[in-house]
Formats: C-alpha cells, sequence, structure tokens
C-alpha cells in the first residue's frame, strides 16, 4: 500500500511538472494589464499612385507586450505578419510602426484598404483600416519646350546702315505640363526692366503653352534669366539660362542634329546624344564627324540642344556656298553619300564651310592593332584565340557581358544594342550607370574602355584604357580628349526620363554616342 | 568347433565391452573447408589415438561411450569432444587465432598482440584479397575502426584516407612503410595479393616512432615471405566487369520544352535553335553513346612459395587492369616481387626483397558532365558532306548550349603514361647472443615516367576549337633511398620483468627529376606526326627541375611488462629534416603509453563474463613536414611586362622564404579497452582519442604595405593549430551452430570531430569557390569545411509571399523575386539579403562512419558480405544546378514538372528561367545542400571450394562477387561517397559529378597445388 501511494505521489509530481512547464512554455509572457494594445496612425487616408510606394505609419502600444503586427490587403497581395519577437527576441510594449509598400507600375485599381492589426502575447488584437487612393501627386512639373537648363539664348545684334544697332525681339516658346495641375510659372531677367519677377497664373491646367517676348536694349550685354514652374502641390522645376544680346556667337558648344527641322519632341525624347555635339576647333570654327547611314540624311547645326531656335544653322538659300543662322530659313546640308563618314567644318564668323567624306577603313580605328569583332586580345598560352572579342554594356566592366553590342554590318566601328529584333524597355526614372569596354566573361582583360565627359549628361565619350593600349592615331588619345584635357573616370549615369523601349548607338570612331526610342 | 569357441569369445568380449565402441569420422579445416591431412585424434588420457588420413578420415577402436576425444593439429585450436556413444564424429578444426595474431608488426620491430599498449589494427591479406582493386586501401572500407576511405571511381585512382580526422592542412594521407621502406602517401603500385598483412598504427604512441611524417597516422604493409617446405604454388585469377548506373536525364522533346519554358517564364523571346528537328529528329542519347555499359576488370596473380631450413623464397607475378567506361582510359601493371632470405646460421642472416614493377595508363577522360549536360537534339556528327579530311572537325558542336560535343572530347583524348619501379631491400640481421638483435636495411624505391600528350588542331565552332595542336612528353625520376639500422634487446628476467629496448639510425634521401619537352602547331594529327620534333619550334616549351629532400633520424623504444600484467612502452624519436632552417632542423617525437592486462589478475580468475579485458592508454607526439622543399627560401620568379608596349622580361620576388620555420606537432591521446566475452566469442573495443596540431605550417598572407605581389607573397608560418577528438567502438562475433555452419559479424563504428582552433588569424579561410563567392568557410574554433551560405526557405507559392518577405518597414529583401523563386531567410532582418544573412548549412564530415562485416561458411561454401557508411554528413550537390537547364545544358528527367510550375507544385525546385534574377542557383544556398549519409554493399562474394575427392591435393575454390552492388541512401547525386574525395580537407563535400564508383561483378578462380 505504502508502495502504491509513493508511486501516485511521484507519478502526481512528475504530471504537475510536465503539466507546469507545457503552460510555461505555451504562455511565455504573463498579462501586465490584460487589455488590448492601441494604434494610433498617422492618417487614415494615404494618397499614392501606380509604381509609388505608400508607407503606414503610427504608434502602437501595448503593456503586456506587442508580439506581431499584420498588414492585410488581399487586392494588394499584401499579408505581411512582422514578428516582433522574432526581429527584437522579446515583444514590445510601444513600436512605431513604418511599413511601405510599392504599388506596381500597372496597378489599375483606385482605392484599397489596408487592415492593420496589432496582436499582443495574450492574444488580444486591435485593428484599424487605411484607406489607400491612387490620387497621389509624385511628379515635378515638366519643361516640354524651353531654353536648355545653363544654356545661352543669344539675341543677334544688327547693324544699320548708319551704324545703329539693333536687335529684334525674340519670342520665346515655353510648354510645360505636370501629371496633376500646373500652378504658375515664374519668369525673371535679372537686371532686365520690365522682365523681372513675372508671375502668370496656369490655372490648373495639366499643360500650358505660354509666348514670352523679350525685348531688350540694343546694347551688348549677357543676362541671367530663370523660369520657374510650380504645380498645385508646390513641387517645382526651373531653368537657368542666359540671355545674351550679342552679334555672332562663338558657341562654347554647337550640336549636329539630324532629325527634321522644328521636330521638337525628337530632340528631347533620347536619353542622351541627340543632337550630338562637334568639335569646337578654334574661335567660331567647328568641325562636325557624321556616319551617314542612308542617302539624303538632312542636318542642321544648333546652339541648344533642345530648340531649333534662336540658332539654326544651314545653308543660305540664296547661297548654298554660305552659312545661314535662321531657324525657319536655313536649308539643310544634304548627305547623299551612305555608309561614308562625312567631315563638316563651319566658320560662323564668316559663314562658310566645307565637307567632304572618307570611307569607313580609312576612319581612323580606336582599337589599335586589335580587330573588331575577331579575335581576343590575348592569346592563350597554347598560342589560340579562343575568346571572341566585344564592346560590352553592363554595371561594370566584369558584367559587361550581359549586354553584348552588335556590331554594324557595313560599319565596324558602330555597334548597337539590342540587336535588330530585340527590345530594351527602360522605366521612367531608372538610371543606368555603365561604362563600355571589352568584353570576357571572366573579365580577364582591361584593354579598351570608354568614359564620358559627364556621367548624368553625356555628350561625348574618350579613351580610358588601363593599358594604355589604344591607337595613338585616334582623335584623342587614351585617357585625353583631342583638346588635351582629361578623360575622367565618369561612368555613364544618365537617367531615363520617359519609359518606352530604347536603343543604344556606340560609334567608337568618332567617340559619340545616343540611347534613342526604338519599337 | 575352434571357430565357433572365438566367435563366442568375441561375443562375450563385445557383451563385457558394453560401453565399447569404434568411431569413425572426418576431420575438415575450418578456413578451406577442406579435409585435413594428419591430424591427431586422442582419447583422452588413455593414450591411444591415430591421425587423419588423406580424406581428413579417422578410425578409433574400442573407444568408451564416455571417452572424450582430443582432436588437434598444429596451427589449429584443439577440440574435445564427448563421444557419448557417438558412432560418427566430424569435426571442423578452427585456425588457432590467438596464434596467428599474436605477433602484430609495430615500427621497427613487433609485439605480441596481447602485449599490445597503444592502438594498431591489423588486416589480413586475405581480407584484402577479398575485394579486387588496385589500390589495396579501396579493400579496407569498413574493416578498420576510425580509418575513413573514399573512393574514386576512374582506373588508377587512389583512394583517399583519413585515420582518426584531420589536424592539418598540409596533406591528409597516412604515411605508407612496405617492409620497413616509407614508400609515400600512395600504394597503387603495390600487388595486393603481395601483402601478408597491413597494420594501421592509429595513435600517436605507435607512430611516433616515425616521427615527422606520422601526423596522419603510418600504415605498414608486410609483403609475404616464404615458409621451408615444399613449395607452394597458387594461382589467383579474377574477371569481370564494371557498370555505372544510367542517371536520367530528359529527351529531346523535354528538353527544348525546358529550354523554351526559361525563356517564357521570364516574358523573353527564346533563342531555341530547332536544327534538330530535321538533322536528328530521334536525337541523341549521349549517355549511351559516349559511356560504355561495362567496363573490363582483370586481375592475375601466380606466387610460388617455399624454402629449406637455410634459404626461403616467395616469388610472385601479377597483372591488374581496370578499363574505364570510356572508349579512352584504363590502368594496368605488371608486379614482380621476389621475397628470400637466406640465415647462414644461428648468428647470421640476411634477406633480399625485389619488387620490380611497370605501370602504364591512358588518362580517362572525365565525360560524365559532358555526357549529362549535352543537348540531346544534336547529333554525334555534322552532316557528312560537310566533313573535310580533318576527321576531328566531323563533330557537331551542340546546337543549344555550349557543352563540348563529348564523343568528340573522347576521340581527341590522348594522354598518356608509362611507369617503370622497382622498391628493393635488402638487409642483414647478426644476433651475436640471443637476445640482442642487430640489423641493417637498406631499401630503394626507383620509379621512372615517361608521359605523353597530344591535342589535335579541330574546329567545331568559335568556341570550341583547338587552333594549334600541341605534343608533349615529360619524363620524371623519382630515386629514393632508406638506411635503417636498430638494435634490439630482449630479456625476461625473474620470470616475470620482460623487456625489450630497440635504438636506431635512418637516413633518407628524396629526389625528383623532371624534364618536359612541348611544341606546337604540327603539320597534322596523324599519329606519325605526334613527337615533340614535329612541333613548330618557334612554339617550343622546354623545363626541368631537380629537387631533393633529406632526413636523419635517431630513435629508440624500451617496452616492459611485469607478469604480462602491467605494460609500459616509451619510445622517442629525433627527426632532422633539410626542409628546416638551421637551429630547427632537428625536432624530438616522444611517447608513452600503458596497459593494464586485467584478465591476468588473479582476482578475475573465478569470474566467467570476461574472457579478455584489457585498458590502454598513450600519449604521443608526432610531426608534419609536408610542406614545399623549399619553404625557407626567398625565390625570385620570372614575368613579362609591357613597358611603352613593348613587351620585357623582368623578374620578382615569386615566394617569401621563412627562415624561422619549424617543425608543425600533433600531440595525440587515446583509451581504449578491449573486452572478449563468451569464450572469446564476442570480441569489443571502445576507445576514445584527441588530437591537436600546434605551429601548423600554414600560408599566410604577407603585409601588402610591404610591395610584394599579393599572390606570391604568402609566407610558410608556424601559426596554425587544428585538433581531432572522437571514438571509435568495435564489435566482433565468431560462433558456430553445429559442426557444419561458422559465421562470423564484426561492427565498427566511429566518430570523429575535426576543428580549426586557428589558421593564420587573418580570418576564415574560403574554399569551393562557386559563382564568385565560396562554399566552405573555415574559421577559427569552428569545425572545418563547413558549408556557409544563405538559408534556402522554400519556394514563393504567390505575390503575397513574396510581398510579406519584407524587413519590419517593408523592404523587399528579395526585389527581383517572383512567385517560383527560393525565399532566402533574411537571418539578420535588415531587409537587405547580403553575407550578413549567411550562416553554417553543411558539414561534410559525417557524424558516424560504420562498417559491417559478414561472413559464413557452411561445408565448403563461403560467403562475405561487406558494408560501409558515413552518416550525418552532408553534401554540396553542385548537379542541382549543372542538369537544371539554367544555362541552357540538359536536365534531369522530369524536370519539367519537377520545377515549381504554378501554387502548389513544388516547394523545393525553383521555376525554370533563363535570368535567374533572383540568383536561384547562383547563389551558395541550403538548397544545395543535401544529407550525404548512405551505407553502400561494398562486397558480396560467395564461394565454393571443391572437395579434395574431385580435385585430389589440389585446391580449388571458384567465386563470386559483386562490389558495390547497392548503395542504401537518399541523397540525389550520383554517388554519395564520391564527394567526400574531391578537394583537400578544407574543401571537401563538394559534388563535381566526378567519375563515380562503378558496380563491379566478377568471377573467381583460385588454385592451389
Amino acid at each position: 500500500m505504502k508502495k502504491h501511494f509513493y508511486n501516485a505521489l511521484f507519478g502526481g509530481i512528475f504530471l504537475l511538472a510536465l503539466i507546469a512547464t507545457g503552460c510555461s512554455e505555451d504562455v511565455g509572457y504573463p498579462d501586465v494589464d490584460g487589455q488590448a494594445p492601441t494604434m494610433t496612425l498617422t492618417t487614415e487616408h494615404i494618397k499614392s499612385g501606380a509604381g509609388h510606394d505608400f508607407t503606414i505609419e503610427g504608434k502602437l502600444i501595448d503593456e503586456d507586450g506587442i508580439s506581431a503586427v499584420r498588414l492585410e490587403c488581399k487586392d494588394l497581395y499584401l499579408n505581411k505578419t512582422i514578428d516582433l519577437i522574432e526581429i527584437y527576441g522579446e515583444p514590445k510594449k510601444s513600436y512605431d510602426l513604418k511599413y511601405s509598400f510599392a504599388l506596381a507600375a500597372d496597378e489599375l485599381g483606385e482605392q484599397f484598404t489596408v487592415k492593420v492589426t496589432v496582436v499582443d502575447v495574450g492574444g488580444r488584437e486591435t485593428s484599424q483600416d487605411v484607406l489607400i487612393t491612387m490620387d497621389g501627386d509624385f511628379e515635378d512639373p515638366k519643361f516640354l519646350v524651353g531654353p536648355s537648363n545653363n544654356g545661352l539664348v543669344p539675341m543677334i545684334l544688327k547693324k544699320a546702315d548708319d551704324g545703329s544697332l539693333s536687335v529684334d525681339p525674340y519670342v520665346m516658346e515655353i510648354q510645360v505640363s505636370d501629371d496633376r495641375a500646373l500652378q504658375s510659372l515664374q519668369l525673371n531677367i535679372e537686371g532686365a526692366a520690365g522682365y523681372e519677377d513675372i508671375t502668370v497664373d496656369l490655372g490648373g491646367l495639366t499643360s500650358s503653352k505660354y509666348e514670352w517676348t523679350i525685348d531688350l536694349p540694343a546694347v551688348k550685354e549677357d543676362y541671367d534669366a530663370t523660369i520657374v514652374v510650380t504645380d498645385k502641390e508646390g513641387k517645382t522645376n526651373t531653368i537657368n539660362f542666359t540671355v545674351s544680346v550679342t552679334d555672332v556667337v562663338d558657341f562654347a558648344k554647337l550640336y549636329l542634329a539630324d532629325v527634321p527641322k522644328g521636330d521638337v519632341a525628337a530632340l528631347t525624347s533620347d536619353v542622351f546624344g541627340v543632337p550630338m555635339v562637334i568639335s569646337h576647333t578654334g574661335e567660331y570654327q567647328y568641325k562636325a564627324r557624321y556616319y551617314n547611314k542612308t542617302a539624303g540624311t538632312e542636318i542642321y547645326f544648333l546652339s541648344d540642344k533642345a530648340n531649333f531656335s534662336p540658332v539654326c544653322y544651314g545653308l543660305n538659300p540664296e547661297d548654298n556656298s554660305r552659312l545661314l543662322n535662321d531657324p525657319n530659313l536655313a536649308e539643310p546640308f544634304v548627305l547623299d553619300t551612305p555608309n561614308v563618314y562625312y567631315e563638316i567644318t563651319l566658320d560662323l564668323l564668316m559663314s562658310s564651310y566645307t565637307i567632304k567624306t572618307y570611307s569607313v577603313e580609312e576612319a581612323s580605328d580606336p582599337m589599335g592593332h586589335y580587330e573588331y569583332g575577331e579575335k581576343c586580345f590575348d592569346v592563350w598560352e597554347n598560342g589560340s584565340e579562343l575568346i571572341e572579342f566585344y564592346i560590352g554594356w553592363g554595371g561594370s566592366p566584369q558584367d559587361a557581358g550581359n549586354h553584348l553590342f552588335v556590331q554594324d554590318e557595313n560599319n565596324p566601328h558602330l555597334f548597337y544594342y539590342p540587336a535588330e529584333g530585340e527590345t530594351w524597355s527602360l522605366s521612367a526614372g531608372e538610371k543606368l550607370n555603365f561604362i563600355i569596354s571589352n568584353y570576357h566573361p571572366s573579365g580577364w582583360w582591361d584593354h579598351v574602355e570608354w568614359r564620358c565627359d559627364d556621367s548624368n549628361d553625356i555628350e561625348k565619350f574618350g579613351y580610358f584604357s588601363k593599358k594604355n593600349d589604344v591607337n595613338p592615331d585616334w582623335e584623342g588619345t587614351n585617357r585625353q580628349w583631342s583638346d588635351g584635357t582629361a578623360v575622367n573616370d565618369n561612368w555613364m549615369s544618365p537617367t531615363v526620363t520617359k519609359a518606352g523601349n530604347y536603343r543604344f548607338e556606340f560609334d567608337s570612331h568618332l567617340g559619340r554616342g545616343k540611347i534613342v526610342p526604338a519599337n | 568347433m575352434k571357430k565357433q569357441f572365438l566367435v563366442l569369445c568375441l561375443m562375450l568380449l563385445s557383451i563385457c565391452g558394453y560401453a565399447q565402441t569404434t568411431v569413425t569420422g572426418t576431420v575438415t579445416s575450418a578456413s578451406d573447408k577442406q579435409p585435413m591431412i594428419g591430424a591427431t585424434v586422442q582419447i583422452k588420457g588413455s593414450g591411444s589415438g591415430t591421425i587423419t588420413g588423406i580424406d581428413g578420415d579417422y578410425m578409433l577402436t574400442n573407444v568408451a561411450s564416455d571417452a572424450v576425444l582430443v582432436f588437434s593439429s598444429i596451427g589449429y585450436d584443439t577440440q574435445e569432444i564427448k563421444v557419448n556413444g557417438q558412432q560418427v564424429i566430424n569435426v571442423v578444426l578452427k585456425e588457432a587465432t590467438e596464434l596467428l595474431d599474436e605477433v602484430v608488426v609495430i615500427g621497427y620491430g613487433v609485439v605480441k598482440k596481447s602485449d599490445l599498449t597503444s592502438s594498431i589494427a591489423t588486416v589480413k591479406g586475405e581480407e584484402i584479397t577479398q575485394t579486387v582493386t588496385g589500390n589495396a586501401m579501396d579493400a579496407l572500407q569498413g574493416k578498420i575502426n576510425g580509418v575513413q576511405v573514399a573512393s574514386g571511381g576512374g582506373p588508377g585512382t587512389a583512394p583517399k584516407v583519413l585515420i582518426r580526422g584531420v589536424t592539418t592542412v598540409n596533406g591528409s594521407n597516412p604515411l605508407y612503410v612496405v617492409d620497413g621502406m616509407p614508400v609515400g602517401d600512395n600504394i597503387n603500385f603495390l600487388n595486393s595479393n603481395d601483402i601478408q598483412s597491413m597494420e594501421v598504427l592509429k595513435d600517436a604512441s605507435a607512430a611516433a616512432i616515425y616521427g615527422t611524417r606520422a601526423s596522419n597516422g603510418v600504415i605498414l604493409i608486410t609483403t609475404k615471405k616464404g615458409q621451408s617446405g615444399k613449395a607452394n604454388i597458387n594461382f589467383t585469377t579474377s574477371v569481370g566487369f564494371q557498370n555505372i548506373a544510367k542517371p536520367k536525364m530528359a529527351g529531346p522533346a523535354e528538353y527544348k520544352e525546358v529550354y523554351n519554358k526559361r525563356y517564357e517564364n521570364d516574358g523573353s523571346v527564346s533563342n531555341w535553335n530547332d536544327a534538330g528537328a530535321t538533322t536528328n529528329p530521334g536525337g541523341t542519347d549521349w549517355w549511351d553513346t559516349v559511356v560504355n555499359k561495362t567496363a573490363m576488370v582483370q586481375n592475375y596473380s601466380l606466387s610460388v612459395s617455399g624454402g629449406t631450413d637455410k634459404l626461403v623464397y616467395n616469388f610472385s607475378l601479377g597483372y591488374y587492369r581496370n578499363d574505364s567506361q570510356f572508349d579512352y582510359g584504363y590502368w594496368d601493371k605488371i608486379n614482380i616481387r621476389l621475397n628470400t632470405e637466406y640465415t647462414f646460421n644461428k648468428y647470421v642472416k640476411m634477406g633480399v626483397d625485389i619488387a620490380p614493377r611497370m605501370e602504364s595508363w591512358d588518362d580517362t577522360p572525365n565525360q560524365f558532365s559532358s555526357a549529362m549536360s549535352m543537348d540531346p537534339t544534336t547529333p554525334i556528327y555534322r552532316p557528312q558532306e560537310e566533313w573535310d579530311d580533318n576527321e576531328y572537325n566531323r563533330y557537331q558542336r551542340s546546337y543549344n548550349n555550349e557543352t563540348w560535343n563529348p564523343a568528340g572530347s573522347i576521340a581527341r583524348s590522348n594522354s598518356n603514361s608509362r611507369e617503370m619501379g622497382a622498391l628493393i631491400n635488402a638487409y642483414l640481421q647478426v644476433n651475436p647472443i640471443q637476445k640482442l638483435t642487430l640489423r641493417t636495411q637498406f631499401g630503394t624505391n626507383a620509379r621512372f615516367r615517361r608521359s605523353d600528350s597530344f591535342t589535335p588542331e579541330f574546329r567545331l565552332h568559335e568556341q570550341e576549337q583547338q587552333q594549334l595542336s600541341e605534343v608533349s612528353r615529360q619524363s620524371q625520376e623519382w630515386l629514393d633511398w632508406n638506411w635503417t639500422n636498430t638494435i634490439t634487446y630482449a630479456d625476461t628476467f625473474a620470470e616475470k620483468h620482460n623487456f625489450n629496448a630497440m635504438a636506431g639510425f635512418t637516413a633518407e634521401r628524396y629526389a625528383w627529376y623532371n624534364t618536359k619537352a612541348l611544341r606546337r602547331d604540327l603539320p597534322n594529327n596523324m599519329d606519325q606526326m605526334q613527337e615533340v620534333d614535329a612541333g613548330n619550334p618557334d612554339n617550343a616549351v622546354a623545363e626541368g627541375t631537380s629537387t631533393f629532400n633529406t632526413m636523419v633520424s635517431f630513435l629508440g623504444r624500451v617496452m616492459y611488462n611485469y607478469d604480462n600484467k602491467y605494460y609500459i612502452t616509451a619510445s622517442l624519436r629525433a627527426d632532422g629534416s633539410s626542409r628546416f632552417p638551421a637551429g630547427n632542423k632537428y625536432a624530438l617525437f616522444p611517447s608513452a603509453s600503458a596497459s593494464w592486462r586485467i584478465i591476468s589478475e588473479e582476482f578475475m580468475e573465478d569470474q566467467n563474463i570476461f574472457s579478455d579485458l584489457k585498458l590502454r592508454g598513450g600519449w604521443g607526439r608526432v610531426g608534419n613536414q609536408n610542406i614545399s622543399n623549399d619553404a625557407t627560401l626567398t625565390l625570385l620568379s620570372q614575368s613579362q611586362y609591357y613597358f611603352n608596349d613593348v613587351l620585357t622580361n623582368g623578374y620578382f620576388v615569386g615566394t617569401v622564404g621563412n627562415t624561422n620555420l619549424k617543425w608543425e606537432t600533433v600531440e595525440d591521446w587515446n583509451v581504449g579497452v578491449d573486452m572478449s566475452f563468451l569464450d572469446n566469442r564476442l570480441g569489443v573495443t571502445f576507445e576514445y582519442f584527441q588530437k591537436k596540431s600546434k605551429d601548423m605550417l600554414y600560408q599566410k598572407q604577407n603585409i601588402l604595405a610591404l610591395g610584394y605581389d599579393q599572390w606570391n607573397s604568402q609566407i610558410w608560418m608556424n601559426i596554425g593549430s587544428m585538433n581531432a577528438k572522437g571514438w571509435e567502438l568495435g564489435l566482433d562475433w565468431n560462433d558456430q551452430i553445429g559442426k557444419d555452419f561458422t559465421y562470423n559479424v564484426a561492427l565498427n563504428l566511429s566518430s570523429v570531430r575535426n576543428r580549426a582552433i586557428k589558421f593564420s588569424g587573418d580570418g576564415a579561410v574560403y574554399t569551393g569557390g562557386f559563382h564568385g563567392d565560396q562554399i566552405i568557410s573555415n574559421v577559427d574554433g569552428g569545425l572545418i569545411s563547413r558549408f556557409y551560405g544563405y538559408v534556402a526557405d522554400g519556394i514563393f507559392q504567390n505575390w503575397e509571399e513574396v510581398y510579406a518577405h519584407t524587413d519590419e518597414h517593408g523592404t523587399l529583401v528579395q526585389p527581383n523575386a517572383q512567385p517560383g523563386d527560393i525565399r532566402f531567410k533574411d537571418l539578420n532582418h535588415d531587409g537587405n539579403l547580403d553575407a550578413n544573412d549567411k550562416t553554417w548549412i553543411g558539414n561534410p564530415y559525417p557524424d558516424l562512419m560504420l562498417g559491417l562485416n559478414l561472413g559464413f561458411t557452411y561445408k565448403s561454401i563461403d560467403f562475405a558480405a561487406n558494408f560501409y557508411g558515413t552518416i550525418g554528413n552532408d553534401i554540396y550537390n553542385k548537379t542541382k544546378e549543372m542538369y537544371a537547364g539554367t544555362a541552357g545544358q540538359n536536365v534531369w528527367a522530369g524536370t519539367i514538372y519537377k520545377a515549381w510550375h504554378g501554387e502548389g507544385t513544388s516547394n523545393d525546385i525553383p521555376r525554370l528561367s533563363y535570368g535567374d534574377y533572383n540568383q536561384n542557383y547562383s547563389r551558395v544556398s541550403s538548397f544545395y545542400v543535401e544529407d550525404g549519409s548512405y551505407v553502400r554493399c561494398k562486397l558480396l562474394q560467395i564461394g565454393y571450394t571443391f572437395p579434395k575427392k574431385l580435385v585430389g591435393d589440389t585446391g580449388l575454390r571458384i567465386s563470386f562477387s559483386a562490389q558495390n552492388p547497392f548503395t542504401i541512401t537518399n541523397y540525389s547525386g550520383m554517388d554519395p561517397e564520391r564527394a567526400a574525395m574531391d578537394g583537400s580537407v578544407i574543401e571537401t563535400g563538394i559534388d563535381n559529378t566526378s567519375y563515380p564508383n562503378p558496380r563491379t561483378f566478377l568471377f573467381g578462380i583460385d588454385f592451389k597445388f
């Protein structure tokens, strides 16, 4: 009997110990006040939009300890549990919720409800809904037409027979837009009476056109000017430029435009490279080189990358041997011979020019003794040349293989990406970052590379070879522009402003490239 | 009447002798099941008896029914059997194992097995030859506890052997010593049939007498010697074939579907080349095309041994050949051995062992992986109209991936070697007084190898071509010698004090001479042109070098036991090596061990639980000198550099020497208990050991500021330390059921943990390259060779799961993921998947190693089964990527269904993807880690020994064997054993689809006459 008693006693103690241990592990955290959590969100309504984030923020408190936060919205495929115990190793009595969610770029819904639930260690819950609407304003207002930022707007002085000077008023066309609503346009020409601090009410439109007539004294002078467009949310966009009342201008830069005159959109729809900067060889002296793919290409020379006015050099209709700067009257240079390089020199002061062609074979080869599209630079120990040579594109030289250029069948200096029939989609706001280099899957070689003049505003490309293994006969030599200045380690980092399909063309002979819309 | 009287007397006699009878029967040997001639059968206590006849038969008359018959024969255990009225008593005599085993070879001597104080395991030659293999170590798998043997499948591939784990990164194979001559770390050259026994010195107290090279253990191999008596001729042959299980790869239709699906899932347009649809509509089974179903294995051995009182000899001739599974590749060897010993008188004897050999091989091309990954829509050959004069241009380049045509690769294989060598040992032994032995032995091990290689010029594609043919010849010569001198004194004082002392001196020299010539651009690919002279001299390469290293050693050992109960052994070796600088050339390697044979104590006499009981323990220090001969020297290397576009020759500091280098040492202690029960039928051995290296030689990076080139500034230093801890348990059961059935079961279990205490102090040592990352991380204080990577946490089944995989603020951990991709754990919850989220995801070293050896004999039939396995080891299965189609290669059959293709379809195999933007396959992750545990049947053998009445005095046995017939494993790759073999000890466990272990089926005949 006594034995049974002790058996029962020990058995009971063992059972109790098991139960006690089980309870401790199941519950884990004792109640403090046994109350449900409290939740204070910063807002119950968030404006957002497709392709944008929204962030739910708030203060969560529970004396017993918050174990988890759930965010649910079936339509957005949002079903997130923030397990605070897993993250912090213990429950939180106070938690600052800040949770962002990215809406898909192709999101079609107009509004969504996100249910936020706070759970404490006792399993008590508090929920609150947050309304997400798709009417958020995320974009700055844009200039569709206007002077180039940091550009020059020349107003040319005319000398009358009596020696008096005059200058024609310049009508500047400004077009602006905003994805939501435009507020105003501020115009300012510093130091020009009547042109300071002008405000134009844009009335909440999503796009607006304004012609600003600038009539300045016929006195040679430069004016700092600013145009600011503001939308209803207070977002702004600014263009700074110089209005120069001058005689003939020795433009620091002149650009070759091979798009139809007046097609401003064609000038601005590129990521970079259109129009193409040409060489400034001396005072009023310029030299342009251009590879002509098709017969009949028409080109002009502009001082403003975004406009055909006020400077547009072409042929004088009255005398085709002379230049004329007139956006309306100037006739194009017509390049009739396909698959050759043209070299055109301009003398703005004398209104004269020269033009000649040279063949692809005559074009200097920046690859030096390496052959395009043929064999690798290096020779294996066994004498074989197994690796093909490419010019690559990618996040780094080692990644260059991700995007291989396609070589033009008529011009070995010319490369494309993507290949014919393939597409390359870029999204708005996407920032590229790349260099151009020869390619090997393991990144073993580093012979010919190109960098650019300005990472964010690319106009030309220069040699940047660590191995100094380039053709010294090329216009610019290794790490040196043609004017002798250094080619810095500037990666190409342009920002795409408009989503779409694009194509990259790179001419290694010219040291010029462009990313332009493509189908 | 007289006759009638006699009959009556006999009848009366028989009545009077009521308890008297006639007993007949046969006596057979348990080992060969043959009748024993000349065995003694005596009636116990009577002095009367007989001996057995030619058929092992006997007859005894007038045997009392309660008499006891005593059966005995030299070399066999005596048996006593009560008659109990039986008239026929057949007896099977077992070999006196204790007698055979009583002497165990130890370093520079022998000792009775019962007197051992350290951990030494013995395997007899007949156990080794049960398994037909080119390297005797393959046969040791599972037979010796604590010895991990990983075999490779290719012809001539030496196994990887680890004895009691790893304590160094400088080589892991043990030292092999053949008849007292150190022969390096590979015994491929040895004929298994020549081996009398192999002794594995597992702990340092046993191995310390080999000092500098004993840190990985020592294996002593004793070859067969002759015995006086008539000539015994033995001819053994085994012939059979090998076979490798065919992996199940996708056919053309599934391959195409998988290929295109990768693009479709990524929203891209496939670049599938459908040329195969017209040129090769049936597709190509590449495995069947290049892998032969069978490969021959042949083994022949003839031996003659015998001698007189003065001269004994053992001569053997052996031939072994193993073909590869491809049309190219084999390995064979011819071994000759003549061991002689001449006894001049009771004072002097001498012996000469001469063992010449020749090995030949064609390098086996490893095309298994290519056969598996090659595009199955591609035909073997181009259309015949495209053929040209170059036969190697006839193969078709893969239509859809980068794999080189395996049939073409095999056709071009042309690399072969021939090696001639001789191991020669001569010794003189003098016993000036009975208990004193002086011995001097001089041995040489010479090898000459010629290797030829030819790579033909061919072109199948821009990226599958050899523009310039290439021919090379390499001549190598190894010339090693070893001189060993010992003096041994053994005596017993006052009957109970047993004493044995040995002192010695050794000198060794190892030399290697190498010459290589290479030219390219031969006129054509013809056989006759495949000579170096035929190449273009402009591209000639000629190189050659010689290296030497030497050692001198002084050694001594004292063994003492009191009354065969208390044993103590101590040894000391002083080694001097040319590899170390002045001041550090010499090092001491002491050891001590003791044992207590409890069973001999008086208090054990009355117990009947233990048949034997012994405790033993030992400590020792051993060394390692597996470093470059010139590690102490700072050397210049030649280089070329472009100065202003001109390629210029120059020199730079190629290696940085360390003039303070010293020995790497390993300290080891071991405790063990040997027990046997039930009249010695059950044997149990348990041992626990610890090993720890210090001053481990390791190549450390120099400070970059010193200006040395980064790669070559590594300098050998004594900075590392590793340890290994483990245990071994051996169970051995031998018994007999009835008179005809004997059986034995042996189970070996062992475990060892290998830990790096310190490498260089420069942080983790990463090994095992994988997509720009490393699979393995070896850190100070951690287990070695562990896989280190991301934790794969299943597959995203839908967008909700993708969007839920964020940190607490909503930052997507895998922004490029989509349903079907692998979810990797963000271990630090920072919303960013980076190196901080890596953790230990696998350990390639097993938790447990096991060997199970079974055997029985029934009358003339014998059976043996050996199993070997490892439990708890992980394998990084790279084949999951290699045949997943990530780069367009062919895939495992069924991939189209096994890969995720919709919610709930898979939580293991990710979706098919061309771009793999989520890096499912390019991250080092637990996705690749599989349990590599396996138990493999290494041998199934059944033999039949023909009775003497059929074959007379000739012994004839036939046998059928299956080696590696089956494997029990969950591992999905081809061979779980193979993965443990590749790579160094800190880079192991990665499956690269190396040559797997084949199944081998053999028929054997054994003649004795």
